[in-house]
This record gives structure tokens, C-alpha cells and sequence, in this order.
């Protein structure tokens, strides 16, 4: 069951702390880890968006153009590519579950473009000489 | 004169650049090439394949796909691409498909903003496979978290069935019929697959306007005025009997494998996805404490992740408190953004300006023809044309359709002949066609016509084909159109404006037709630039530094060579008469040795190789090699390819291939490959296999693809994409070196590396490269 003394609860807000709860429930019904892996999991999860890319997308609508070329750096990489080992359950984390309403909100609304991969194409003729 | 060349897109015949309009294969017009893989069109294939594919009758090989894929203008390669993905997707679904779903259509009690109790029964028919199934459906009058979504306990066993029962909400009354019903089909092993379900419809009724049926036998009748009367023995016989209302009313739904479009095919991202499918029962159970979430972004705090690692999120900080981004951050993100909106205007095939600006241009020979002041006149638009005509001229004219006709000029208004309604129905002599691909030159005799000559609007361009004057007084001219430099005019276009003195004035004319011929060529070169999108190297080539004295001497040098090569030459290779090639093991197999200008070329293609293959790692030395420089290719290997080939030219700079078609020494030397791979040099990208037996050879006759055309015609570009984030070195949607492909979507670490750190050395070093071997403009 999920654990109402986490730290966390303390620093969220209400929403967050509803959120907070789903999540410990979710990862402790599973068996799942906390850390940044299972976050990113639950957050593309709940909010129903296909990549980690589009979630990524959101969090740059959400904190406009001018945040800091490294936070966004550090950002992409926690939610394109978090991590199986990185532990989540500290109190610091507490402002990601404050977060994730505004998340699912903009993921109803917002259209995602189609990310086409190239792919490979021979194209040549005969060489001369 | 012409400026495509390479493998024709409807049949893959090797095109060879000197030649040529027409494809040797299959008569396609070069012109059209830009037409293929139209991104609806590719859709539109992709759904038709699948549906014949997947009636378990039909081959890749169907003569229907292929007729399909000659219509929607599909080529050769996105087929093969297409078929296959289709292919494999059928075939891994088939052990998943051996199960029957059953709805109970006799839905009682469904009632608006009431519980509705939906049944389905789920039969395995499968011998071996235990499956699992999840029913979902996108309610759209609901929120997300409140579709409906009902699975089975656990799997079930092979020839066993299993009921699903759950409630539903529904918002409106009225007869439902749903569609969009979703069949997720899991077994043992974790195979899945997606399935379309067939609608099913009920009916759910308002709470006021229902009928409740009392199933009692105790019946009684109301009647106005009367009392009641006990009806019991009326309904005796209904007694002991179950009310058919009750029963249920199992209905087989169909499915259909929904397949994944490989045209949206992005990433691989199982794992996570795997993890987050599995909210999908938790979302069941909890849906509604996510219901209407309304959050004010401005209250959104510090979030730090990891102290190690990263800091994420806004540290407490209000966007407005925070430094701009580093002038790399911004110029990227703007790439990106116009990146993404090119993207979507990519969905057109050709620049709406492109048709506009060629009828502006026809005007300007209307103009002046009517200027000529005769009642006749011989400059004439399609539309007057007779559709007789007009077939005759298509028949000439391959891959020309209606629609590209803009009008033509005659040089004789009397050899021209109208039928009945006025139109044109045929002409004698020689006569210039004006079409959104070009200009076309046909000369008809006896009624017989015959194509003479064709330029595209890039060819007349570099031709100099222009409006020219011949003034035979203050205000008495002649205007030809044609080759301005020869002064020889197309058929048709010599315009006697001696005698003219109306408004306006012949150098108006003159210079607004000018403009309009500008406008032409600039919108057909971006109608073939929009095939072989450039994504963002544009922006990325403005980022690179000035030329270094060094390198402006070193491209003049360039610049002089190429100016004192043969026009036909094809490559940027002069090589000195006395210098001897040198003859290596096999008669038919010649090195030349590099001299001046093509040792300096080499050595900024291997530098620029050698960071673009570190990047093809991921930016990490460990990791498999796509691009083998020649440095890091075993001796021998090298001694052994080279004796394979017959070959003459420069030697290579690299071999580049899929990483894990490489085979190599203890030092991580390239001691062997198999399958395909593109072998690099100054003149251009050579394709080479590796045969069964183990020895290489040029991969058939369109086996070379030199840097001019890589850079000309092709428009090849170093493309680096933000968002994705990935690169590669060719068009928008295409590479054309094997193994120069990266995605870095799984290496976000990596791709912040090669934004510090790679990417402007790697973008100046492209943009020497192009200017030294692509002749650009």
C-alpha cells in the first residue's frame, strides 16, 4: 500500500499530493521501483501520450522560451531518457507531482506532429572513367 | 542540361546524369520524379497494401499493389520499406489472431448519466497460445480517464471463453452505434497486437421517457373510472417463464489487425511504453480521482531530480527570471521551429506560387503578342486549346498531364486551324509549350507531332534562356525570347513590336516579364528542393565561420580548377596528364594519386569523416563504428577490396556501413564486412557489396553517386533534427550513405555532448566540404 508518510506529501500541493498517492499505489501494486524510470512511466501513462519526446514538449510549453539552456538540457534528458537507477522518492522531487495536472491538461489539448524517420535510399549511376 | 540524375523512383533504372529527360526503364519524365512519395499518397498505399496483404491470398508481388503503387506515384524504395513492415507485421500477428469476441447486444438498462452494463465474451480458439484481451474505447463525450476499458482476469486457455463485464457512463441518449473499439491481444510471452473491433450498437434511453417492465404475475390493469382490476389470471401464463428481455444476445464482432504505419515509426521506446501500459488497469480503478484538472502553471516549484546528476524542472525561479538560452540554445530551437512548420508545409508537393508565377510569365507573351496590334494572334493559353489537341500533345509529352499546360506561342498565326467552338485543333510548324515543368518545343506537320526539345525552368536558367531586344530605332524593337547569349529564339517566340507605340512601353513589358521568368525558375527550384527538403543546414551553414585566408586561397584554387575542366566532366577530379596512374594487383583496378588541391580536398573530407563517423557512435569511442576512415581499416582488408573492384580513381577516405555489419581486428580496425556499404572518396559515394563468397564488388550499374549531384541535384545535406533528436547526411527523408544515420532518442547525454561540443566544428567542416566537393552556387 502506498505510504501516506512519504516526504513528499508535505511539499505538494493538493493536486499534487492526490497525484503523489496514485503514484505510490501504482508503483507499490507493481513492484516497481521509485525512481525516475517509474515517474516518466506513470507520467506517459496517465497523461496518454505516445513518447518521451511529446512529454518533453509539453514541459517546454509549460515553462516558456527563456528557461535555461542547461535546465532544458538536464530536462530533456530526465524525460527522454530517465533513469532505472536514479532514486525519485526524495523530497526534492516533490514539485514533478505538482506538475503533472498541468501535464495532462495540455496533453488533451495539445497535437503532436509525427516524428518520419528517414530511411536509407541508393541513389547513383554509373561511374565513368 | 538536365539536373536530375540517379535511380528512377517508379522502376530503379540507374539514371545517368549527362542524359537525360526520360527514364530508359519506364519513360518517366526526370521532371516528375519530384511527384514520388507524396506523404498522402504514401498514407493511401500503406492502408490499400495492408488490406489486400492482410487477406492471407495476397503476395508483395500482387499485381494490384503494383498497379496501386504506379498510381499513387510510390517508389521503389519506400514499397520495399512499406511491403516489408507490412509484411512482418502480419506475419508476427498471426499467432495472435485466433480468437472470437462476442458482444451481448440485448444491453438492458442503459440509461443516460447511468451505469450501463456492457458483456462481451472473449473466446481463445487458439490449440496452444493462452491470450490475454483488453477492450478499449475512446469514448469522445467522456474524458480520457473515463473510457471504457475492460479486460480479462488473466490469460485465457487455449479453446476456453471468458466473460467481460464493466459499466459505462453514457452522456447522451439516443441509438449508439460505437466504433473505434480497440482489441489488445497479449500472450505468454509478452507477443502483442492491436485489433479493430466491428461497431456495436444499442440503444440508451433518457430516465424519463422509460418503461420499466414489473416482471410479476400478479398483473394488475388500471382502467380510468373503473377501479382496478385484478388481472392475475390474464398473466398466468406468462408464469414460470423467463422474460426474453433478460436474454442474452451474443453478437460475433469482426477484427482487423490495426497495424503500425511505418510512416509514423518513430524511436523504440518498449520499455517505457511496456511500463506505462500497465497504468491502463490502474487508470481503470482510479480514474475518476483524475477528473477536470485545473492547475495554475505559475505555481509549479523547484523540482531537483537528482543532485548528481541533474537539476530538472524551474528551481523555484518564474520563467521570467531566468537568462536567456545560449545563443546555440536559441539558434536551435529556432531550426527546430521552422524545421517542424517546413514539415508540414512538406505536405504539399509543389510551392502554390510555382503555377501563378508561370501563368504571370505567359501573360507577358500574351502581352505581347496582342502589342503586335493583328486581330490573329498566336499566343495562345491551353484553355483554348481542343481536348484533341491537347491528347496529341500528352502523347508527346510523357508524364505531362492536363493540368501542368499553360499555354503555348505559334510562330504563324495562319498555319493555325480552329475547329467548330473556336479551339485550336492543330498547327503547322515548329511551336514553344509553356508547362509547370518546363518548355517544351513540338513540331507538327501534316497534323503529326513530334517532340523536339525540352528544358525544365532550371535547365532554360542555367542556359540563359532569357528576353532579349534588337532595337532598330528609338522606339522600334524586336523581342525574342531564346537564348539571350546566342540570340537564337525558341519557336514562336520572336515578337515584331517595330510598329508598336502603345502603353505600356516595350522596356515595361520587357522588365516585368524578366521578373517573372526570375520568379518562375526560383519557384520550380524550390519545387524540387521540397522533395529533398533541407531541413536545417541552411540555418546551420549561416553559423559557419568566415573564410580563413587559408581556405578562400584553397577554394579559388578550387574555383579555377573547375572553371578550366571539361564541361562534360562529372566529377571535380582533373588529373594532370603526366601523372601516371599507378596500377594496382588487378588489370581492370586503378588508384590515381591525389595532386595539390585533391591532397587538401581528402584530407577535409577525412577530417570531416572522421568527427561525422564519432558522432554515428553516439559520441562515444566504445561504441560499434558506422564510418571506418581509412585509417581504421586493416591493411590487408583494405588489399583484398581494393583487388575486387574494378574500379579507377582516387582511394578511399572511408567505408561506411550499419554498425553491426562490421567486423573487426583486436585494435578495432575494419578487418571484414557484410551486406552493403558506401565507400567514400573525393569524388563521390561509391555502393559496394560483399558478395556470399566474400568478395566485394560495385553494386550494379547505378553503383556511383558523385558529390556534385549528391549536393546538386539531390540537394544532400547534413540534416540535424532537435526535436527527434537524430541526424543524418541526405534529404528530409532519406539518406544516402549507409550507416549515416543516428538516433540519438536514447542518448539524450550524448546529443547535449555533440550540441557543446561537435556540432558547429561539425557544421563548419559540412560547410567546407560542400563548398570544395559540391560546386555549389
Amino acid at each position: 500500500m502506498a505510504s501516506s508518510n512519504d516526504a513528499r506529501f508535505s511539499r505538494c500541493t493538493a493536486e499534487g499530493q492526490e497525484e503523489l498517492r496514485v503514484y505510490l499505489e501504482w508503483i507499490h501494486q507493481n513492484g516497481l521501483p521509485d525512481t525516475e524510470f517509474s515517474f516518466v512511466a506513470f507520467a506517459i501513462g496517465r497523461a496518454q501520450i505516445k513518447h518521451q519526446r511529446d512529454l518533453f514538449e509539453i514541459w517546454e510549453e509549460l515553462v516558456g522560451q527563456t528557461v535555461q539552456a542547461t535546465i532544458r538540457l538536464q530536462t530533456r534528458r530526465f524525460l527522454m531518457n530517465p533513469s532505472r537507477e536514479i532514486d525519485f522518492s526524495s523530497v526534492e522531487t516533490a514539485g514533478w507531482f505538482n506538475f503533472l495536472p498541468a501535464i495532462y491538461q495540455a496533453a488533451r489539448t495539445k497535437t503532436f506532429s509525427d516524428l518520419t524517420l528517414p530511411v536509407y535510399h541508393k541513389v547513383g549511376f554509373a561511374k565513368k572513367g | 542540361m538536365n539536373n536530375f540524375s540517379g535511380a528512377c523512383p517508379k522502376c530503379g533504372e540507374a539514371i545517368e546524369k549527362s542524359s537525360t529527360k526520360f527514364c530508359r526503364g519506364c519513360g518517366t519524365s526526370v521532371e516528375r520524379f519530384i511527384e514520388f512519395d507524396n506523404p498522402a499518397h504514401l498514407r493511401s498505399y500503406e492502408e490499400a497494401a495492408f488490406a489486400l496483404l492482410s487477406d492471407g491470398d495476397t503476395s508483395v508481388d500482387d499485381p494490384r499493389l503494383e498497379h496501386l503503387r504506379s498510381r499513387l506515384l510510390i517508389s521503389q524504395s519506400y514499397r520495399q520499406s512499406i511491403l516489408a513492415n507490412l509484411h512482418k507485421q502480419i506475419q508476427s500477428v498471426k499467432p495472435l489472431s485466433n480468437f472470437r469476441v462476442e458482444f451481448d447486444s440485448n444491453v438492458q438498462d442503459a440509461l443516460v448519466n447511468g451505469d450501463t452494463l456492457l458483456r462481451f465474451r472473449f473466446t481463445n480458439l487458439s490449440d496452444s497460445e493462452q491470450l490475454k484481451l483488453e477492450i478499449c474505447w475512446d469514448d469522445p463525450e467522456l474524458p480520457e480517464d473515463q473510457d471504457f476499458k475492460v479486460f480479462t482476469r488473466g490469460f485465457c486457455k487455449p479453446r476456453n471463453n471468458e466473460s467481460l463485464i464493466q459499466t459505462h457512463v453514457f452522456r447522451r441518449p439516443g441509438r449508439k452505434s460505437i466504433t473505434g473499439i480497440l482489441a489488445h491481444i497479449t500472450n505468454l510471452y509478452g507477443d502483442k497486437a492491436t485489433f479493430n473491433l466491428s461497431p456495436i450498437e444499442f440503444f440508451v434511453a433518457s430516465p424519463n421517457q422509460t418503461l420499466v417492465q414489473h416482471t410479476t404475475t400478479n398483473t394488475s390493469i388500471s382502467i380510468e373510472g373503473r377501479g382496478v382490476i385484478d388481472a392475475s389470471g390474464v398473466a398466468a401464463n406468462a408464469a414460470g417463464t423467463h422474460d426474453p428481455a433478460l436474454k442474452s444476445h451474443w453478437v460475433a464482432l469482426q477484427h482487423t489487425h490495426k497495424y503500425e504505419s511505418l510512416l509514423n515509426k518513430t524511436p523504440a521506446q518498449e520499455d517505457l511504453e511496456e511500463l506505462a501500459a500497465t497504468l491502463t488497469n490502474h487508470q481503470a480503478t482510479k480514474g475518476d480521482q483524475n477528473e477536470k484538472v485545473v492547475v495554475n502553471t505559475n505555481s509549479v516549484k523547484a523540482i531537483e531530480v537528482d543532485k548528481e546528476i541533474v537539476t530538472v524542472g524551474l528551481n523555484g525561479v518564474t520563467p521570467t527570471d531566468l537568462e536567456p538560452r545560449s545563443p546555440l540554445g536559441q539558434s536551435l530551437t529556432k531550426e527546430i521551429r521552422e524545421g517542424d512548420r517546413r514539415n508540414s508545409e512538406d505536405e504539399l508537393t509543389r510551392p502554390p506560387r510555382l503555377r501563378e508565377n508561370i501563368e504571370q510569365l505567359f501573360d507577358s507573351f500574351v502581352a505581347l503578342d496582342v502589342s503586335e496590334g493583328g486581330a490573329e494572334r498566336r499566343v495562345l493559353l491551353a484553355s483554348s486549346w481542343s481536348l484533341n489537341l491537347i491528347g496529341k500533345l500528352l502523347n508527346q509529352i510523357p508524364d505531362c498531364n492536363v493540368e501542368a499546360l499553360v499555354g503555348a506561342c505559334f510562330p504563324d498565326p495562319h498555319a493555325l486551324r480552329v475547329n467548330t467552338r473556336d479551339q485550336l485543333e492543330s498547327f503547322d510548324g515548329d511551336a514553344t509549350f509553356f508547362t509547370d515543368r518546363g518548355l517544351y518545343t513540338l513540331s507538327s506537320k501534316r497534323r503529326n507531332l513530334k517532340l523536339a526539345m525540352h528544358l525544365s525552368w532550371l535547365d532554360a536558367e542555367e542556359n540563359g534562356v532569357n528576353f532579349y531586344i534588337k532595337k532598330f530605332g528609338s522606339s522600334s524593337f524586336i523581342v525574342e525570347f531564346g537564348d539571350s547569349s546566342a540570340q537564337t529564339f525558341l519557336p514562336g517566340c520572336q515578337f515584331d513590336l517595330r510598329q508598336y507605340q502603345g502603353r505600356p512601353s516595350v522596356q515595361e513589358i520587357l522588365k516585368s516579364a524578366r521578373k517573372r521568368l526570375t520568379d518562375v525558375c526560383s519557384s520550380y527550384e524550390q519545387s524540387l528542393a521540397i522533395l529533398n527538403n533541407q531541413s536545417v543546414t541552411s540555418e546551420d551553414l549561416q553559423q559557419i565561420p568566415a573564410e580563413t585566408p587559408a581556405s578562400k586561397a584553397f577554394n579559388s584554387e578550387m574555383t579555377e580548377a573547375h572553371e578550366s575542366d571539361d564541361a562534360n566532366q562529372q566529377t571535380i577530379r582533373a588529373v594532370p596528364d603526366e601523372v601516371e596512374p599507378r596500377e594496382v594487383k588487378k588489370p581492370g583496378f586503378e588508384i590515381v594519386e591525389l595532386v595539390g588541391k585533391e591532397v587538401h580536398a581528402n584530407e577535409l573530407l577525412l577530417r570531416f569523416l572522421n568527427l561525422y563517423g564519432f558522432c554515428m557512435q553516439g559520441c562515444v569511442n566504445e561504441n560499434p563504428r558506422a564510418i571506418f576512415t581509412i585509417n581504421n581499416i586493416d591493411i590487408s582488408h583494405l588489399d583484398t577490396f581494393y583487388s575486387d573492384l574494378t574500379y579507377k580513381g582516387p582511394h578511399l577516405c572511408a567505408l561506411s556501413m550499419e554498425p553491426h555489419s562490421a567486423m573487426v581486428t583486436q585494435d578495432g580496425k575494419l578487418s571484414q564486412w557484410t551486406g552493403s556499404s558506401s565507400a567514400i572518396s573525393i569524388e563521390g559515394i561509391f555502393h559496394v557489396k560483399s558478395g556470399e563468397d566474400g568478395v566485394y564488388h560495385l553494386e550494379g550499374e547505378d553503383c556511383f553517386l558523385p558529390w556534385d549531384s549528391f549536393f546538386g541535384m539531390l540537394n544532400g545535406t547534413l540534416i540535424i533534427r532537435d526535436r527527434a533528436p537524430d541526424l543524418w547526411l541526405g534529404t528530409q527523408n532519406r539518406y544516402f550513405i549507409r550507416g549515416s544515420y543516428r538516433d540519438f532518442s536514447k542518448e539524450v547525454i550524448q546529443w547535449n555532448y555533440f550540441q557543446e561540443s561537435i556540432l558547429s566544428e561539425l557544421v563548419a567542416l559540412f560547410g567546407e566540404v560542400k563548398r570544395v566537393l559540391g560546386k555549389t552556387p
